[in-house]
């Protein structure tokens, strides 16, 4: 048996970074500035000696951390002993490991630094079961043996290798203005505490200017806010450009190996039998072009923050219908069995409609509210009124989407979740629970909407909507259901036979 | 099956909480209010009635509310007075298990055995550390 062994020394300095980056730049720009006068040095310690006293003991409860944190791999599975003064320890069995991860930031090779970690089907959702910066010279013994009970070197090896323009589809459809915004905002405020206030304040002073210069006539607040959220976008774009090139996803055996990014290599290594569900997802656009962009769901993998648990990043359907009974046979998708009626259209319009109404009437009022700032009413109006349109028309090319099948034991599920249209694939053994629901509208109409509970570490479920009651209990195959409360009044009389 | 029990440490150590937490309100009590008014004696009585009713109802009855049990297919855990609540937990969905202790239960010999599961997680609290990690064993053993 092998002994313990501890993380990588930059643990260290990776765990109190978050709480050394307030202190340490400060102080370290002071002592900067006092570089050539030393003769004041007495003076900025009498000043600054809590703070220094904060940062010794910061790093020495890291160090401590540090030394406490260790693991075996053992024969059947990883042990793991942590904590100073809340101590834990922890086996993780191998046969049990839904997915082993390992991940080379581009700033952790010159010192030989990998973060692995390895994640089941129990544990938090939002913390790897095991996860640890470690010397790179770990991290192929830590694949190697996680990998053991699933890979099998005698069958075939399936490789799926992407085009690059088939992640950029994937990294147009999966970037999101909000976390370019959020990832810009770190990124000034992070200068701005490294560089000084000043700094942070010229460069985004600079920025407000050259927007306004490209603002052609729309008025200035207006300008800054689409060019911010196009700048948002933009980021959030190149982001996930750069963390999925060079993707490959290799199928041996029980296992799936997926390596993704440019500068950050990432290895997943996901046990096919813990894979949960396969997820296509689409948007308006894609739809019309008929390209699908897939993602697997298996606990640990597309867990860390803007990570997204990639399978395919973007193909059409005879490729996705191909590949996917290349890589993951046992998740294949059917044609719905169980559609919504024709009279359930009016349920998907409503909703967007609603929503549209309630927008124009908001923006009405503001018109004659603020007649000075008509022009900002009017341009603001046309901009929400933009993803209201965009609502509807989903909507209703969601009522030809939505729809559930089966086949050979496997669901597939077909609905539409905000602006997105995705088709799962979910085998029956990865269903939790099933509920059939229904509203006081709904009751009358006998329509309902099936509510699938899946595996997940967290909370994960697929609302089918709109369905016919009686369709969808035959379809689970359950008749015995209790006849609603509500309705019970209206259930015809069993004639009483006359004596 | 094999029934589980928590340890009898484990009530010295809520008494030992519990008597701490009534000294310190005390210790405030009598630094913060001024000696001898009705307030001082009202929350000096206060105190005392919840410590005594807390040290010698509620912590025994709370005590001997719980229960652990491993069958071959399950693990049960039985706990409350008020609102008792029973947790099983099929084996077969146990993906790992974790051995925790703090500075305190180590003084005492104790340990919380957690078990996680797809969707949940099981505890058995406050076992004797000797028990906990055969327990850990034993139920380790059934996923190699």
């Amino acid at each position: 048996m092998t002994r313990f062994r501890h993380a990588h020394p930059i643990d260290i300095f990776l765990s109190t970074a978050r709480f050394l980056g307030l202190l340490i730049f400060p102080l370290l720009r002071a002592a900067y500035s006092l570089l050539f006068t030393m003769d004041r040095l007495y003076d900025w310690l009498a000043g600054a000696w809590f703070d220094i006293l904060t940062i010794l003991a910061i790093i020495g409860l890291g160090m401590l951390r540090w030394y406490r944190m260790t693991y075996r791999l053992e024969a059947h599975g990883i042990r793991v002993k942590q904590g100073i003064f809340f101590c834990r320890e922890r086996f993780i069995p191998y046969a049990r490991l839904s997915v082993a991860a390992t991940e080379s930031p581009w700033y952790l090779l010159p010192i030989r630094a990998v973060h692995v970690s390895a994640d089941t089907d129990g544990g938090y959702p939002n913390e790897a079961d095991f996860s640890m910066t470690v010397y790179k010279k770990e991290f192929l013994p830590f694949l190697k043996q996680c990998r053991t009970p699933f890979w099998n070197n005698e069958e075939i090896r399936r490789v799926y290798l992407p085009r690059n323009l088939n992640i950029a589809v994937l990294s147009f459809i999966a970037s999101n203005t909000l976390t370019g915004v959020l990832f810009g905002a770190t990124f000034f405020s992070g200068i701005g505490k490294v560089l000084g206030k000043s700094f942070e304040q010229a460069l985004v002073t600079q920025i407000t200017t050259v927007m306004q210069l490209l603002a052609f006539g729309i008025p200035p607040t207006a300008a800054i806010l689409a060019f911010t959220i196009l700048g948002g976008w933009i980021i959030s774009f190149l982001r996930n450009l750069v963390r999925h090139l060079r993707f490959s996803a290799v199928r041996q055996g029980g296992s799936l190996e997926i390596r993704s990014g440019l500068f950050t290599r990432r290895i997943f290594d996901i046990t096919v039998q813990r894979i949960n569900l396969v997820e296509a997802h689409q948007n308006l656009l894609t739809k019309t072009l008929g390209l699908y962009s897939t993602f697997i769901h298996a606990n640990g993998y597309g867990k860390k923050k803007d990570e997204l648990s990639v399978l395919m990043p973007s193909c059409d359907k005879t490729e996705l219908h191909g590949n996917l009974s290349l890589l993951l046979p046992e998740f294949p998708l059917c044609k719905p069995v169980l559609r919504p009626k024709r009279r359930y259209l009016s349920r998907f319009l409503i909703p967007p409609l609603t929503l549209m109404a309630v927008v124009g009437v908001l923006w009405g009022c503001a018109w004659y509210l603020f007649p000075f700032i008509h022009n900002i009413t009017l341009y603001l109006s046309i901009m929400t009124m933009i993803p209201c349109v965009w609502f509807f028309i989903v909507k209703l090319v969601s009522f030809f989407h939505t729809g559930v099948g089966i086949k050979d034991n496997v669901f597939t599920l077909r609905y539409s979740y905000g602006y997105r249209f995705k088709t799962v694939s979910v085998p029956k053994e990865r269903i939790v629970r099933i509920d059939l629901r229904q509203s006081v509208f709904q009751m009358a109409s006998g329509g309902c909407d099936l509510v699938f509970y899946t595996f997940s570490e967290g909370h994960k479920r697929h609302i089918v909507p709109n369905l016919s009651y009686q369709e969808a209990k035959a379809l689970l195959g359950i008749n015995d259901l209790p006849y609603p409360v509500l309705l019970r009044g209206r259930k015809k009389r069993k004639p009483v036979s006359k004596v | 099956m094999k029934e589980y029990s928590i340890s009898k440490k484990a009530l010295l150590l809520w008494e030992t909480a519990a008597l701490s937490c009534a000294a310190v309100l005390y210790c405030l009590i009598l630094w913060i209010f001024i000696p001898g008014t009705w307030l001082w004696y009202l929350l000096l009585w206060l105190v005392g009635a919840v410590y005594i009713l807390t040290a010698f109802l509620f912590l025994p009855l709370y005590h001997l509310s719980f229960s652990y049990r491993v069958t071959k297919r399950e693990l049960f855990s039985h706990s409350g007075i008020l609102f008792p609540k029973s947790r099983i937990m099929d084996r077969s969905r146990i993906a790992f298990v974790t051995l925790r202790h703090g500075p305190l239960t180590r003084l005492f010999g104790l340990s919380t055995l957690t078990v996680h599961a797809a969707g949940g997680s099981l505890s058995f609290r406050l076992l004797e550390h000797r028990e906990a990690e055969e327990l850990a064993s034993f139920l380790t053993e059934d996923l190699l």
